[in-house]
């Protein structure tokens, strides 16, 4: 657990006395490191987006990154991505480091999907999944037998499959995000990493897709790391979440040890209650800014 | 499956409107020519009267460049809207063709001698117009309507030393000055061979591409995600639209509209993937070309029109149409 002032520390501590009382614990039995990103600088016009990250995400877990705008999250993903060159660290996936990976051997393990999405216009649903084969494809050979068996597989996991034939610009929001979850999982990847996947969503489709990635998780064993805004969703479906502020991580742990009263006060500025419910989980009530 | 059987179907009636287009275009002109006498003189190998020569000599190798330079086009266009994220994307508005003529114009009026490897000079000027496009339009990532505003900007300026070099070697420019409307008058089969390696090496590599172009389709976190090398492929792609339209500039001049108009119906009855999309706008680029050059030769007989002037006529108000619509 990485902890950046004393205050947190303290917080930490008493935080996690509670959960002892509560007696809510999610134990990750399998600590095989999924992503692990260590002491990574990333700087724009010499000034440190990230300074010195340091974070584990471990097999099988769902992890989630919250912190205020600005802070740094983007960057993050995408410095997990490859897709932002790091000024100073490591990031290894899988054990390995991220460069010795080539383009589409990362794809095949990672898939990424993007806060905004853009598709052609005249794309139907079943075209964009096929996308997600890309990485396995070469050159002019098309999508073969093989493919398409994971095509559907994605499809039926996602429930689009009654979607296939339409066009993605004519789905609902929920869909849309369905489809596109459908296309990372044509990837067939070991880690989804999602940017704020809840954001244009109203709450029941919000909901949707937070179950359905957890399903996921369960089911596949697939890793799961996102950027989520709303601290009660990150509570509730995360085994993991850290705060990302000002380029640092603040704090990193369980949810029930991670999203304290202090932490909302210090990082988001806002004054809260915390409950704890009957199945363990906090809930976070916000009462206003400070 | 049915998807791609349509596709391909529509593929293959766009191949075959063109080589219609090709065969019918050839009754029209100064005298009209039946389309029996045409047939027969396509598959006999003696050239016996005037009919022979004025079909064999004049009207089909012109009617195979302008399909050409159509089909070249059209993939160039197609290749420059995924690239550079712009539906409004041709060689011309972009400043590629541009760069292409001034190389030619340079070669043209300064170093005559050279004529014949002019497409490679044409390669080099819409090569470096499109880098300096993107060079201009880079800010933390390519904006579509950056895009545009320095490729107009970067058109606008390699015009001005077109017309430069135009007004300072008056004496020389007549065969440069035609060259720039954009017309095909008296292009025969000296300008197929010109014409013919570079299209196929270009068109083979665009359709190489095509898989990666429809990826990048999806924006480009998206397409990094999957695996693509994003920058890499806009660059080699980028030149190889450069390397189309250079060669079509070096035979035909600056005709616009196409690169612009084509792949947008094409689109319309194949739809973004671009492995249908790029033999799909080659052959209505072909087609479209043909005709119009036809119009152009015809409807004001015994003025010749430039089919770059047809073109623009009808490609004009396309575009504005295009740019309400996005």
């Amino acid at each position: 657990m990485h902890v950046n002032d004393n205050i947190v520390e303290v917080t930490m501590e008493r935080s996690r006395k509670e959960n002892t009382i509560v007696g809510h614990e999610e134990h990750i039995d399998v600590l095989e490191k999924a992503i692990e990103v260590g002491d990574v600088i990333v700087s724009f016009a010499q000034k440190e987006v990230l300074k010195k990250v340091n974070w584990t995400v471990h097999k099988g877990e769902i992890a989630t990154l919250l912190g205020p705008n600005g802070c740094g999250k983007s960057t993050l993903l995408k410095a997990i991505m490859g897709s932002q060159s790091i000024s100073y660290g490591h990031i290894e996936i899988f054990g390995k480091q991220l460069q010795s990976y080539s383009a589409s051997e990362l794809a095949r393990k990672v898939a990424f999907l993007p806060q905004v999405q853009v598709a052609p216009k005249d794309m139907v649903v079943e075209e964009l999944i096929a996308c997600g084969r890309y990485p396995y494809q070469k050159w002019w050979r098309s999508t073969d037998g093989e493919d398409r068996i994971i095509i559907e597989r994605a499809m039926a996991e996602t429930k689009t499959t009654h979607l296939a034939n339409q066009l993605v610009s004519s789905l609902s929001g929920g869909e849309r995000q369905r489809v596109w979850i459908a296309m990372a999982l044509a990837q067939e990847p070991e880690i989804l990493i999602l940017d704020e996947p809840t954001t244009y969503l109203d709450i029941n489709h919000q909901l949707e897709i937070l179950e359905l990635i957890k399903r996921l998780n369960k089911e596949q064993n697939l890793t799961v790391l996102m950027v989520l805004h709303e601290l009660n969703q990150a509570a509730r479906y995360s085994n993991r979440v850290a705060i990302l502020n000002q380029g640092e991580i603040a704090v990193n742990g369980t949810p029930n040890e991670v999203i304290t009263i202090d932490i909302l006060q210090h990082i988001f500025k806002v004054d809260a209650i915390i409950e704890h419910e009957k199945d363990g989980t906090i809930f976070i009530k916000v009462n206003g800014l400070i | 499956m049915s998807r791609i059987m349509k596709r391909l179907f529509l593929v293959w009636m766009f191949f075959i409107l063109a080589v219609v287009a090709i065969i019918i275009s050839m009754v029209f002109g100064s005298a009209d020519i039946t389309l029996e006498k045409i047939w027969h003189t396509l598959w006999t190998s003696q050239l016996v009267d005037t009919q022979d020569m004025v079909i064999w000599n004049i009207r089909f190798p012109r009617n195979i460049v302008a399909a050409l330079v159509g089909a070249n086009l059209a993939v160039s266009g197609a290749i420059l809207q995924a690239v550079m994220k712009n539906p409004l994307s041709d060689p011309q508005i972009v400043g590629v063709s541009s760069g292409a003529g001034l190389a030619g114009v340079i070669i043209f009026i300064l170093f005559p001698w050279l004529e014949h490897i002019v497409p490679l000079f044409a390669f080099v000027g819409a090569l470096g117009a499109a880098l300096l496009v993107y060079a201009l339009a880079w800010k933390n990532g390519i904006r579509p309507t950056r895009i545009i505003l320095a490729g107009v900007a970067v058109a606008a300026f390699l015009g001005s030393g077109i017309s430069a070099l135009l007004v300072f070697y008056g004496d020389r420019v007549q065969g440069a000055l035609l060259w720039m409307v954009g017309g095909l008058a008296a292009r025969s089969w000296n300008q197929v061979e010109l014409l013919v390696p570079y299209t196929i090496i270009g068109l083979v590599l665009a359709f190489l591409g095509s898989r990666r172009l429809t990826i990048l389709s999806l924006g480009d976190e998206t397409a990094k995600g999957l695996g693509l090398p994003v920058e890499q492929t806009r660059f080699t792609m980028t030149a190889v639209a450069a390397f189309l339209a250079a060669s079509a500039v070096s035979v035909a001049g600056l005709i616009g509209f196409v690169g612009l108009i084509i792949p947008h119906v094409t689109r319309m009855f194949i739809g973004t993937d671009y492995r249908f999309l790029l033999p799909g706008s080659a052959a209505l680029g072909a087609a479209i070309l043909v005709i119009s050059d036809t119009i152009g030769r015809v409807v004001f007989s015994p003025v010749e029109v430039p089919v770059g002037i047809i073109m623009a006529f009808f490609g004009a108000p396309f575009f504005l149409y295009l740019l309400r619509r996005e």
